[in-house]
């Protein structure tokens, strides 16, 4: 017997069908052949599996709805047989008509019953009844009803008739046609319910967002689920176990690819399995796919859009207000800017434009409306006739075949889902070490020179060539240090400087400044520090000038008592950006006990910057190297961008938020020699260009929006091939391009860096209005700005659009860095206090909150020797915050080092106090006011002065025309720890960012 | 109450409560003597509980097997509602000379037959294996399981399905199966084994590609 025959007669010798010798020689070949044993085993395993197959429970009434329906049909037959006949006698007819109408109403009351015996019935109030959706708050009902066929009105008899889904649909028409009842439901009306939980005990049956129904009434017979609802649990329930991730990613997957989506750029929810009963995972599956299969006829709807740089959340609502459906941004890409250009685009390809190119999902939520006015239609969408309407309806039929058409009550979200996010973060996190090695290479620029000394690398520069000029430049001055440093760190050290931590070397060292500066090093960081001058003061302190030509004062390097230090830091100067600093200076102690004494520290820049080198250069010709000979891209275009900051100046003068400009009225295909030449001094917006380019080729184009601008001549096309010229412009601003369809997408090449340094529209539409209506930003808007995240705030080209494109001059106060903590800081203040801080006495330190003195101690104290002994000392601290605009004038107080002078003033016996400044709308005022100052104040003012500048006298002190100055943008921070000139005074500005000391 | 229990063909137990005919079966193992006879001629005589009674009897078997032959729960219970409206019809013809079952599984695989061929085909299961690496009786391992079971059925023939159902879930014997689908007993034969060869060699395709059918 061959293995082929065996094969053919193992079924029947299952079921002992085969004559006794025949038996005996398959029984033979199995006992010689394993493969064919296999196969019987496989045979027999998949017969067992068939019996596993778990026995669905029906979701709804199978049997009554038959009997109710076929009840029906007898009545009718009778009747019509009756009628037909012509020969049954009036009487006879009204006694059938009695027992139509009595049977039907038997029928109603039986429906009405079973709802009311049904736990959680909706009830059968005629209103209810009404309007299906007020029913559809019991699972069992909903699930009676889905199918169709279903009449209007619950309180109907003919309501229990014949259920049926998909074709039950013209079943039950034909079923009920007989009674004149034509309304048929779509079936999908319901809204499926949401998870209710888990657990045996049966509660809450898990459920899933894509609905898995309880059916309560076949939970009345012998559904495990109802048994474990009453604490029963069948011999063969499943036992209830956590799902493992693992499973329900096989299942999901599976079932996704094989059932594909109708709109295919909307997310349907995947129910989530809580239990394993047959019919629920039948259902649950069922009713996703038919979730899946809704090919929404609204989104055929055409719209053009014409925005520049508009927030999701506001395009949403616009596209909602003009169709009519309800479509919303999430929270996660609401604030999220985008241009979008198309002309009579369906809807639906406008979201698709939304969410693709930018790794966003579309969910579907709700349900197709439960209108159940005629079989198909329902309430056409605002805006939209109702013969465009059922056009469309039919359209969708015939062009998708096997889809359903609907959606009337489904509501859309755009979101970025969690997969999305983290792939963001990951082209970070691989931008970020990508940034890091090019800094690496950058700094290693440095390597050929770091034998020479600052003086002879200051003799190199003279002659030096273009290339090496930076590096000198830096090894001549104060990079010196650092840069000598960086190449002797441990890897230690290494390490800690790239996680962000600041290293701080002296030649003594300290708490402060902890790692050693080697002696070699530390004399060459002395030497590069050639524009501080140090001097012995009348009392024996030092004092710190920068004026060379003051022949008491000597170069640090010829100080002995001043100790070189030096400070290394790899900051993220922008995501994506990576900057080396350093800092060299010195600190010359008065005393050798200790004590008070005086120092400096200055950066001649950075030292060096890394950025990713693909972020730099798009090279768009290699990415679309494809489309090189496709004829639509190699028609000729110019294009010359306008400038959005039209919209600026149409803000200053008060007429409203920023709008970007208009469209472009000189893109056009026409030759370049007829345009005007570009404005050099303009500078446009990725938008503004991408406008241009939709009018020069009538393409709907789609692209994320991140604060950026160009020169108008850098992105300014002359009768290029719109191939190269998309190439060109895309390299240029940093711009990934490509085709889909007829539309041109756009993307940032670092759009998971710019998501972040992105500010909000609402956020600077807001400043801006209020910039507008006072002129200038308020502190408390200060302080507001600065509570962004770093991100935003470091970004340069968020920075320049945020001064350029709405107004925002004062943009950079928050953004400095100095200033930053310290504006946070005023944001921990009570707005009472925040102005007490800003009048001229400033916030005295007993007016904080335990929480605020301890922020301000540790600033105020920060490099503070000596550790507070008493709160005695802080007598008269006080926190003072100075803020400066343009267009007034001030009084500066005459004399090098004095400055301190501008807020402080001297009250005698060692004393100090903080005064106004004096400012006032016009010069003349300003001066009034100067000459106004108790002439005690002066004469302290003057003892002050004269510490540093001996020579003065008091008529040098006498404010004079020369002294009054305009007034400058300045934010000034001023920690002031007591009354007493014991201690010295911290000041943080925008101009000086960084002080410590006194007179 | 008796309006109820009525409507719904519900049986008053000890202590009151209501349950269904198949409920009532599961308490009392008097209950699956249920002379199918009776209830029969109870149904024709006009008795509605009866006759859902009677349909009750054979309301889930007739589901797997719909379910089985049509691949979605939701098709099969249209199918079954149409299966007992199409017998209900025809009650009046029904002459006894096959039993009761047999002839409304004739009537639901007509049924299943004919929705199938009005159809596209369902869609297939993919076959790419990814089956779970736990044997918790998860409701996920649950339903990846019967989705394996169903995908392997949706390879076949409808009438291949049906009688391979018919076979190794409801246990009928060939001879039944014949009667039912009007077919020689060889000719079920030979179906049967070509649905049970057609299975084996998924499970060992399965098997060979690391799944756990």
């Amino acid at each position: 017997m061959t293995c082929r025959h065996t094969r053919a007669l193992l079924s029947d010798h299952r079921e002992s069908l085969l004559p006794g010798h025949a038996a005996q020689k398959l029984t033979a070949h199995l006992a010689e052949c394993a493969d064919c044993r296999r196969v019987r085993e496989e045979m027999t395993a998949a017969g067992a599996a068939l019996r596993d197959l778990a026995a669905p429970l029906p979701s709804r009434d199978l049997r009554s709805q038959a009997l109710t329906a076929w009840s029906l049909e007898e009545v009718r037959g009778s009747r019509q047989r009756d009628v037909g006949g012509g020969e049954a006698p009036a009487s006879w007819r009204l006694a059938l008509g009695l027992v139509v109408v009595v049977s039907l109403v038997l029928s109603w009351s039986q429906l009405s019953q079973r709802e009311r015996l049904l736990p959680g019935s909706a009830g059968t109030s005629p209103d209810q009844g009404l309007n299906p959706l007020a029913t559809r708050t019991n699972p069992a009902e909903a699930g009676s009803r889905r199918g169709a066929g279903m009449a209007p009105s619950a309180g109907q008899p003919e309501a229990g008739g014949v259920v049926m889904r998909r074709q039950g649909v013209q079943q039950a028409q034909r079923a009920l046609g007989a009674l004149g009842r034509t309304a048929v439901y779509p079936s999908f009306f319901y809204e499926a319910p949401r998870a209710v939980g888990s657990g045996a005990g049966g509660e809450g049956r898990g459920a899933s967002p894509a609905g898995l129904h309880v059916d309560n009434f076949h939970a009345v017979g012998s559904s495990p689920l109802f048994a474990s609802m009453r604490g029963k649990t069948p011999p063969d329930a499943p036992v209830w176990t956590a799902a493992t991730p693992d499973e329900w990613a096989v299942l999901e997957q599976r079932v996704r690819r094989t059932m594909p989506v109708g709109d295919d750029f909307v997310q349907v929810p995947f129910p989530r399995l809580a239990a394993a009963d047959e019919r629920q995972i039948a259902t649950a599956l069922q009713n996703y796919r038919r979730e899946a299969a809704v090919v929404d006829a609204r989104l055929a709807r055409e719209v053009t859009v014409r925005q520049k740089a508009i927030a999701l959340s506001d395009l949403c609502e616009r596209l909602r207000n003009e169709t009519g459906i309800h479509l919303a941004a999430g929270p996660s890409v609401a604030d999220e800017k985008v241009t979008l250009f198309c002309q009579k685009q369906p809807l639906r390809d406008v979201m698709r434009q939304l969410s693709r190119p930018f790794g966003y999902t579309w969910l579907r939520s709700g349900s197709s409306s439960p209108s159940g006015a005629k079989a198909s239609g329902g309430t056409p969408p605002p805006h939209l006739p109702p013969d465009e309407w059922a056009a469309l309806e039919e359209r969708l039929r015939r062009t998708i075949p096997g889809r359903e058409a609907g959606g009337r009550g489904y509501r859309y979200e755009l979101v970025q889902d969690l997969k999305s996010q983290l792939l963001e973060e990951e082209l970070r996190n691989r931008d970020r070490n990508e940034a890091l090695v090019a800094l690496d290479a950058e700094i290693e620029r440095y390597r050929p020179y770091l034998g020479l000394s600052p003086d002879e690398a200051l003799a190199r520069l003279k002659g030096a060539a273009p290339a090496e000029r930076k590096a000198l430049e830096q090894l001549s001055g104060l990079g010196w240090g650092p840069l000598q440093l960086y190449y002797r760190l441990s890897p230690q050290d290494q390490s800690a400087l790239r996680a962000g931590q600041e290293l701080r070397f002296s030649a003594e060292p300290d708490q402060r400044f902890p790692r050693p500066l080697p002696s070699n090093v530390a004399r060459g960081v002395l030497e590069s520090l050639r524009d501080a001058r140090i001097m012995r003061l009348a009392d024996g302190s030092f004092g710190v000038t920068t004026d060379r030509e003051n022949l008491d004062a000597r170069p640090p390097a010829a100080v002995p008592e001043a100790r070189a230090l030096v400070t290394l830091k790899i900051r993220q100067s922008e995501l994506g950006q990576f900057t080396l600093a350093g800092e060299s200076g010195f600190f010359a102690r008065s005393k050798p006990d200790g004590g008070g004494g005086t120092g400096k520290s200055g950066d001649d820049g950075p030292l060096a910057v890394g950025s990713s080198p693909t972020v730099r250069r798009p090279d768009n010709e290699t990415a679309n190297a494809s489309l090189a000979r496709d004829p639509a891209l190699r028609a000729h275009i110019s294009i010359q961008p306008q400038s959005s900051r039209g919209g600026v100046r149409r803000e200053a003068s008060g007429v409203g938020k920023y709008e970007p400009a208009g469209p472009t009225p000189h893109a056009s295909r026409r030759p370049a020699s007829r345009a005007p030449s570009p404005d050099s001094s303009d500078k446009v917006t990725t938008a503004d260009v991408l406008e241009a380019l939709h009018e020069a080729t009538g393409m709907p184009i789609a692209a994320d929006y991140y604060t950026r601008l160009y020169p108008v001549p850098s992105v300014t096309e002359r009768n290029q091939p719109l191939f190269d010229a998309l190439n060109r412009l895309s390299d240029t601003m940093r711009l990934r391009w490509r085709r889909d369809g007829g539309w041109l997408q756009f993307r940032s090449t670092t759009f998971y860096d710019d998501r972040l340094k992105e500010v909000p529209n609402r956020l600077l539409q807001r400043w801006a209005a209020a910039r507008r209506q006072a002129g200038m930003l308020a502190l408390d808007e200060l302080v507001e700005i600065a509570r962004l995240p770093d991100a935003q705030l470091d970004g340069a080209d968020m920075a320049e659009g945020a001064k350029q494109l709405f107004g925002l001059e004062e943009w950079e106060l928050p953004r400095n860095w100095a200033l930053r903590r310290h504006l946070r800081y005023l944001g921990e203040l009570t707005p009472e206090q925040r102005q007490a801080a800003a009048g001229p006495a400033g916030l005295p330190f007993g007016h904080m909150s335990l929480a605020q003195q301890q922020r301000f101690l540790a600033i105020a104290l920060e490099w503070d020797e000596k550790p507070l002994q008493s709160l005695d000392e802080l007598e008269g601290a006080v926190l003072r915050v100075d803020y400066s605009q343009l267009g007034a004038f001030e009084w500066r107080v005459p004399g090098a080092g004095a400055d301190w002078l501008q807020w402080m003033m001297p009250t005698g016996s060692g004393r100090r106090a903080p005064r106004p400044p004096v400012r006032a709308p016009t010069r003349a005022e300003a001066l009034q006011a100067a000459r106004r100052l108790d002439p005690q104040l002066a004469q302290g003012m003057l003892q002050v002065a004269r510490r540093l500048q001996p020579q003065l006298t008091a008529a040098d002190m006498r404010p004079h025309e020369a002294q009054i100055v305009p007034t400058e943008l300045n934010l000034t921070f001023l920690y002031v720890p007591g009354a007493s000139h014991a201690r010295q005074i911290r000041r943080f500005s925008f101009d000086n960012q960084s002080a410590y000391g006194t007179w | 109450m008796e309006s109820i229990r009525q409507a719904w063909g519900l049986r008053v137990v000890a202590g009151g409560e209501l349950i269904s005919p198949s409920d009532a079966r599961a308490e009392s193992p008097d209950a699956d003597r249920t002379d199918e006879a009776a209830l029969l001629r109870a149904g024709r005589a006009g008795d509605r509980a009866a006759l859902d009674e009677l349909l009750g009897l054979h309301e889930r078997s007739l589901l797997a097997f719909c379910c089985g032959i049509l691949g979605h729960a939701e098709d099969a219970e249209d199918a079954v509602q149409e299966t007992f409206l199409r017998a209900l019809r025809a009650l009046a013809s029904f002459r006894e000379a096959s039993a009761f079952r047999t002839w409304l599984f004739r009537i639901a695989l007509n049924v299943c037959l004919s929705r199938r061929s009005s159809r596209p085909a369902a869609e297939a299961w993919s076959e790419e294996e990814c089956s779970p690496t736990s044997r918790s009786p998860s409701p996920e391992a649950i339903a990846l399981h019967q989705l394996q079971i169903r995908e392997a059925l949706s390879m076949l023939l409808p009438r291949q399905r049906a009688i391979l159902i018919l076979k190794e879930r409801e246990e009928w014997s060939v001879r039944e199966i014949a009667l039912a689908f009007r077919w020689s007993e060889r000719q079920v034969r030979y179906e049967l084994s070509k649905a049970r060869l057609a299975l084996a060699g998924w499970r060992q395709r399965e098997m060979e590609q690391g799944g756990e059918p």
